[in-house]
């Protein structure tokens, strides 16, 4: 039986639930329509647009791209990040608060800003190849993220147990991934969940950083948008949803439990 | 199992303060001592310094005939016991206590062996499975015993092991690492700051003070025959008589009174506990002898605790024989010789 006081809860928790899942449920229907340009109600089934979506090159180049560049981005975030979170949390150095706010400064900035502000000094200024600017910005983008959630679990985790692994025979290093990676795992594969998808969608930085060989997945998506309103666009987003719950549950399933510890 | 030396240990941790100075102290083979002493004199950095965890700024450390000054910490091979257990909490209790059998890279029949005698030793072996998280503040202690035992240290280290636990379970537990440290015959050294756990486990005991050691002894000298002022107070006496000169017979007090016992150089005060001064009928002509004024009573359960005010000074006396005096009242006491005792300062 429901308690009395949290019927009002429960009604406020199912109108926020139907009001996420409604449109991503309209986009799902849309995308099996049989009309040429999204409408609802669906008037027949079809499979075409999910056939036409690799019939669209940028689609394919694009997914391609954007699947390389989520991923070169977020492990290099990880790979600057922990290090760098490691230092921040157990060392005492000056000023930490400093670089702890360096280090998430660019959620301060828009990230069309910061997408602007790349293509000025990177490709006009310094004229690095834009793919290396693109990959710089979305490792930008990346950072913060893995300071934050890193962090949080570094912070709690206690110091000593360390202490503990150097006594029992480990060098530094050692300790490093045997007692301190296993114990803040959770929080890593965190970041790399929120590094990849934030990275995989995003698109002010790379619409500025755009190129003829450098086709991304969104803005490809954006592009065909303005030229059709067919559902297409809707099949190409129930594909995206699809991939990406898949992804995580494959990162969950492989290094999620145990897997990190032995 | 060796011998441990601690020689001129100095320590700072800004180049400015020092928080060790000059710290020796030689633990014989298979000997239990206790570092004792009030927060902040030192006790967890003289212990980490030894364990390799901070580095001296001056000093060395031996290790039967090895100087192990210089020694990483991995490759000391001591066993340490944290204040807050510091158990690996992804790892079950039995790869807690196999994880430093790993790094020595044992092979998996040795280490299963040893890691199963260890937790029986223990009694531990019924929770090999369970992890740090669904364990018992006691049962946690044990662990990390166990799993500084089971590589066979030189040396085993406790910093306050039992500081989380409750007063009974301290008890036991303080035995069981005793039994422990004596049935394995490991040298072993114990922080702690309090008293009656230090005299109850040590072969000896170490008292601290501001970063030296004032006494290092056996806990009877140090109970009945502390040399400073500083372990005096520390250990529980409470009437400190200051002395200014002593001339070949006895002592002189600040408000000139002789008082007689065992000559020492550069005392400086007089001590003596209040149980062992006696209240007597009528002055004699035998020494240490003088009069007073009750000025407050205190019922303590098997005696009364007199508040005396006396030439040298306001003393504490402690009766169990009389009958009750009341405030006001004019006692004689006696300051027997022998245990009136000399400190240094
Ligand atoms: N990392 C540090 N940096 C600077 N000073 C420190 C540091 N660690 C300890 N100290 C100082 O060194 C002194 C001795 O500290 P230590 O931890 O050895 O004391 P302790 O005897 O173990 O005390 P307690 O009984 O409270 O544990 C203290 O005055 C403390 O403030
Ligand atoms: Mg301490």
């Amino acid at each position: 039986m429901l308690d009395r006081k949290n019927k009002p809860l429960l009604i406020f928790g199912l109108v926020v639930m139907f009001i996420i899942l409604v449109p991503l449920v309209l986009v799902v229907i849309t995308s099996f329509g049989n009309q040429p340009t999204i409408s609802l109600p669906i008037k027949g089934f079809t499979f075409e647009w999910y056939k036409n979506i690799l019939q669209q090159p940028d689609f394919v180049d694009g997914f391609k791209m954007s699947l390389f560049v989520a991923l070169i981005a977020s492990f290099s975030a990880l790979l600057i990040g922990i290090p760098a979170v490691y230092a921040l949390t157990r060392y005492n150095l000056q000023h930490a608060e400093w670089f702890q706010s360096f280090f998430l400064s660019p959620t301060l900035i828009p990230e069309i800003v910061v997408g602007f502000a790349l293509y000025q000094t990177a490709v006009i200024s310094f004229k690095l190849p834009l793919l290396i600017s693109l990959l710089v910005g979305h490792f930008l983008l990346c950072l913060p993220y893995v300071i934050r959630l890193v962090s949080a679990s570094m912070l709690i985790l206690d110091p000593h147990i360390e202490e503990a692994a150097w006594v029992s025979g480990c060098t530094k290093g050692q300790a490093f991934f045997l007692v301190v990676l296993p114990n803040i795992k959770a929080s890593v594969i965190a970041a790399f969940m929120m590094c990849f998808i934030n990275s995989f969608n995003n698109i002010p930085i790379s619409l500025f950083l755009n190129g003829p060989a450098l086709n991304m997945l969104p803005t490809a998506i954006l592009n065909y948008l303005q030229n059709n309103y067919d559902p297409t666009v809707s099949a190409i987003s129930v594909v995206l949803m699809i991939f990406t719950a898949v992804m995580m549950w494959v990162v969950e399933k492989f290094l999620g439990v145990n897997k990190l510890v032995k | 199992m060796a011998k441990l030396e601690v020689k001129n240990l100095s320590m700072s941790y800004d180049g400015k303060n020092k928080i060790l100075e000059d710290l020796s102290l030689s633990i014989q083979d298979g000997e239990l001592v206790s570092i004792l002493g009030p927060s902040g004199c030192g006790k967890t950095t003289t212990l980490r310094i030894i364990a390799g965890l901070l580095k001296q700024t001056d000093g060395e450390i031996i290790v039967g005939e090895k100087n192990i000054s210089n020694l990483p910490v991995h490759k000391r091979e001591f066993g340490m016991v944290f204040q807050s257990y510091a158990l690996f909490p992804h790892l079950s209790v039995f790869n807690n206590v196999a994880f430093g059998l790993k790094m020595r890279k044992l092979d998996k029949k040795q280490i299963q062996e040893k890691v199963e005698n260890v937790l029986s030793v223990t009694g531990l072996s019924d929770l090999a499975k369970r992890f740090p998280a669904e364990l018992s503040g006691g049962q946690q202690q044990r662990v990390s015993l166990a799993r500084a035992l089971v590589i066979n240290p030189q040396v085993l280290l406790l910093d306050e092991p039992l500081s989380n636990l409750d007063a009974k379970l301290r008890v036991e537990m303080r035995e069981e690492i005793r039994r422990l440290q004596q049935e394995l015959k490991m040298t072993a050294i114990f922080v702690t700051h309090d008293q009656e756990e230090c005299f109850a486990i040590s072969d000896k005991v170490a008292v601290m003070n501001r970063g030296r050691v004032e006494q290092f002894d056996t806990p009877q000298a140090i109970y009945q025959e502390p040399k400073t002022l500083f372990v005096a107070k520390f250990i529980g006496f409470e009437n400190f008589i200051k002395v200014v000169g002593y001339d070949g017979e006895a002592y002189l007090t600040e408000s000139n009174i002789k008082l007689a016992a065992q000559a020492k150089e550069n005392t400086r005060y007089l001590t003596i506990r209040p149980r062992q001064i006696k209240i007597i009928e009528t002055a004699n002509d035998s020494e240490n002898v003088v009069k007073g004024r009750i000025i407050n009573r205190t019922y303590l359960g098997n005696s009364y605790r007199y508040t005396v005010k006396t030439s040298l000074g306001v003393l504490k006396v402690d009766d169990f024989e009389h009958d009750v005096l009341s405030r006001d009242e004019d006692v004689i006491l006696e300051l027997a010789v022998k245990n009136l005792l000399p400190l240094e300062n």
